[in-house]
């Protein structure tokens, strides 16, 4: 019988003698995973820049064996532009944030670099909680979060890919789960053409990608995908929403 | 090349910057910078310089933290009422030990206060204005010559002790029109190479990752394992910098007996002020400190020791006062001249020189003869 190892953690991952800062069943090393893969498959470690913001994603840099930085909460896209500005097409600038740290404190920037369509690629890890502060809410996440939490704001959630859609500079949109190993795929090939988006110079880029937060929804692992699927995605579409269809 | 032309105090800060090879500004208009922005819009384009029309400025500043990780000299022109927006990320660059240059225009507070010139932001700019404990170097130039120059100074000193360094002037000194001579200044030894700076493992010398964060000390990185050794490295560098850095500007200060202590607009007033006084046979002198913080306060303290009395003279309530109380340790008098005695209660009213000689007169009471003006 051939064995063959499927499994893994990416080559990026960095050797480190504590286990990964994350909480049972969060599905942040999953995201970075897509990312970590595509840029491994098209052999861009070399001119990666790996940013990440604050809260629970804040030492995903400090583990990726990539030139990488940790940014002030809610700023990364800001810096990524900049970054990007100066090195030009040398360099693929990697912004990965999630929705406490891009959709809160964070929009001014990153609806601004989308506006001047800087070509840089974000990846928006949504999970609609504030996990590394002691599990609270988002402050749009109310109808995406488990029913039974408390939920002071009554408010719905940011749709961020709709509303970057009409801007001008931005060349691709799409939104995944990574909930099954089918979505997992999927999700990564809207990262891997977003990364080709930018390789091509063609504007800002983001692909959001809805992640279980298990602690703070009060849910097993497995309930909080059924969550995920059933829930968060109606509120949430799927899909390639602009620029999909090859480069 | 030398060439001298007839400019105002924003041109020198552009001219500054381009003779220092700054690589990108970042801003946001606001009033009085906004004659600054339009005309670098313009020249930076024109120089083939990165330009960046920022939605904030807290953009502005974060977009000044990307340029520099990535190794260009980069500036941030904010106005006083951009000040306070741009002190989380200040805070993060002292962390992460990158060197930005930011002008800061001071202008009428606190609030939305004036759009005339003021000198109000003095404690913020030498005390640390963001979050957590640091120092940044703050150059206060006096002219539209030193603005150009102390430009080319600052991105030197930025880069030499990888921290950010203030050039902190007012809206008088860049809307003054005077000559200025064009010419980069060579500034010590070359610095050596960045090292530090993230553009992918590839174009490393060494092909090792690089790695930039704002969270030293939470985290460990290459120069910090802990967060004492953190705080301790910052701890020597501004020690460094108060021991190295401070500078100052002196005028017939040797005999003098009354000494006055202005920066920025103020100290120009108190140039004139100067030679009323001679005139008078006052002897006074000035001591105008080009850095605001390191504070230059060992001259101060040896005149105190000496007998001399002291004159505070700012466009602001309090702040340049508190540097001279603590330089001079409570060995001399001190009277100020601050903006309460501008020639007008409008925002457009400024300190004089004849109120500047009145305090001088009042403060040597008894050794010169004052002559009351009738009501």
């Amino acid at each position: 019988m051939i064995k063959e190892w499927v499994c893994g953690k990416p080559r990026l991952w960095r050797d480190r003698p504590t286990a990964l800062p994350f909480c049972p069943g969060c599905q942040h090393s999953v995201g970075v995973r897509t990312v970590l893969e595509t840029i491994e498959e098209l052999g861009l470690e070399g001119k990666t820049i790996f940013l990440g913001g604050g809260g629970c994603v804040y030492p995903i840099p400090t583990m990726l064996d990539l030139d990488g930085m940790q940014c002030p909460q809610g700023r990364a896209s800001s810096i990524g532009s900049a970054l990007k500005r100066i090195h030009g097409r040398e360099a693929i600038i990697i912004v990965y944030q999630d929705d406490n740290d891009g959709l809160a404190v964070g929009t001014e920037p990153l609806i601004h670099a989308a506006l001047r369509g800087d070509p840089v690629t974000v990846i928006m890890a949504n999970n609609a909680s504030y996990g590394s502060t002691g599990w609270q809410m988002a402050p749009a996440g109310n109808q995406i979060i488990p029913p039974e939490m408390e939920k002071p704001n009554p408010s719905i959630p940011i749709n961020i890919i709709e509303l970057l859609a009409e801007f001008e500079g931005v060349s691709y949109l799409a939104r995944g789960t990574v909930s099954s190993p089918e979505d997992f795929e999927d999700t990564k090939r809207y990262v891997r053409t977003a990364i080709q988006k930018q390789i091509a110079g063609a504007g800002f880029n983001l692909v959001e990608i809805l992640l279980a937060c298990p602690t703070r929804w009060h849910l097993t692992p497995r309930e909080s995908l059924k969550w995920i699927r059933e829930e968060m995605a109606g509120k949430l579409p799927l899909g390639e929403f602009k620029g999909g269809g090859g480069i | 090349m030398e060439q001298k032309i007839l400019a105002r105090g924003f041109e020198a800060i552009g001219w500054g910057a381009l003779a220092a090879d700054c690589q990108l500004f970042a801003g946001c208009p606001t009033s009085p910078e906004d004659e600054i922005f339009t005309y670098l819009a313009q020249e930076f384009p024109k120089n083939g310089r990165h330009f960046v029309r920022a939605s904030s400025e807290v953009s502005a500043i974060n977009i000044a933290y990307g340029s520099t990780s990535a190794g260009g000299r980069v500036m941030v022109v904010v106005a006083s009422a951009g000040w306070g927006l741009i002190q989380e990320t200040m805070s993060h660059l002292v962390n992460a030990f990158l060197p930005v240059v930011v002008v800061l225009i001071q202008r009428g507070g606190p609030g939305a206060g004036s759009l005339r010139h003021a000198q109000m932001d003095y404690l913020p700019i030498t005390r640390d204005a963001g979050q957590g404990n640091y120092r940044v170097i703050s150059l206060a130039p006096s002219s539209v010559q030193e603005t150009y120059d102390l430009m080319q100074l600052a991105f030197h000193l930025a880069d030499k002790w990888r921290n950010p360094v203030i050039v902190a002037t007012d809206t008088i000194i860049i809307r003054m029109m005077e000559p200025l001579t064009l010419k980069t200044i060579k500034l010590g030894p070359p610095l050596p190479e960045k090292d530090w700076i993230v553009k992918g493992k590839e174009h490393q010398t060494d092909g090792i990752r690089r790695f930039i964060s704002s969270g030293q000390g939470f985290i460990p990185t290459r120069d910090f394992s802990t967060y004492l050794h953190f705080l301790k490295g910052l701890n020597e560098k501004v020690l460094r910098m108060r021991e190295t850095e401070a500078r100052y500007e002196s005028y017939e200060l040797e005999d003098a007996e009354i000494v006055l202590v202005a920066y920025g607009y103020s100290a120009r007033v108190c140039q004139e002020a100067l030679m009323m006084a001679r005139a008078e046979g006052i002897k006074a002198g000035l001591m105008r400190p080009v850095t605001l913080w390191p504070f230059p306060g060992d001259v101060l303290k040896k005149k105190a020791l000496k007998g001399a009395k002291f004159l505070t003279v700012e466009d602001g309530l309090e702040g340049l006062r508190e540097d001279v109380m603590l330089a001079v340790e409570g060995q001399a008098e001190i009277e100020w001249v601050n903006v309460l005695d501008r020639n007008e209660s409008g925002a457009g009213g400024a300190i004089y020189p004849g109120k500047v000689l009145e305090k001088m007169r009042k403060l040597l009471k008894g050794k010169v003869k004052v002559i009351k003006k009738g009501r």
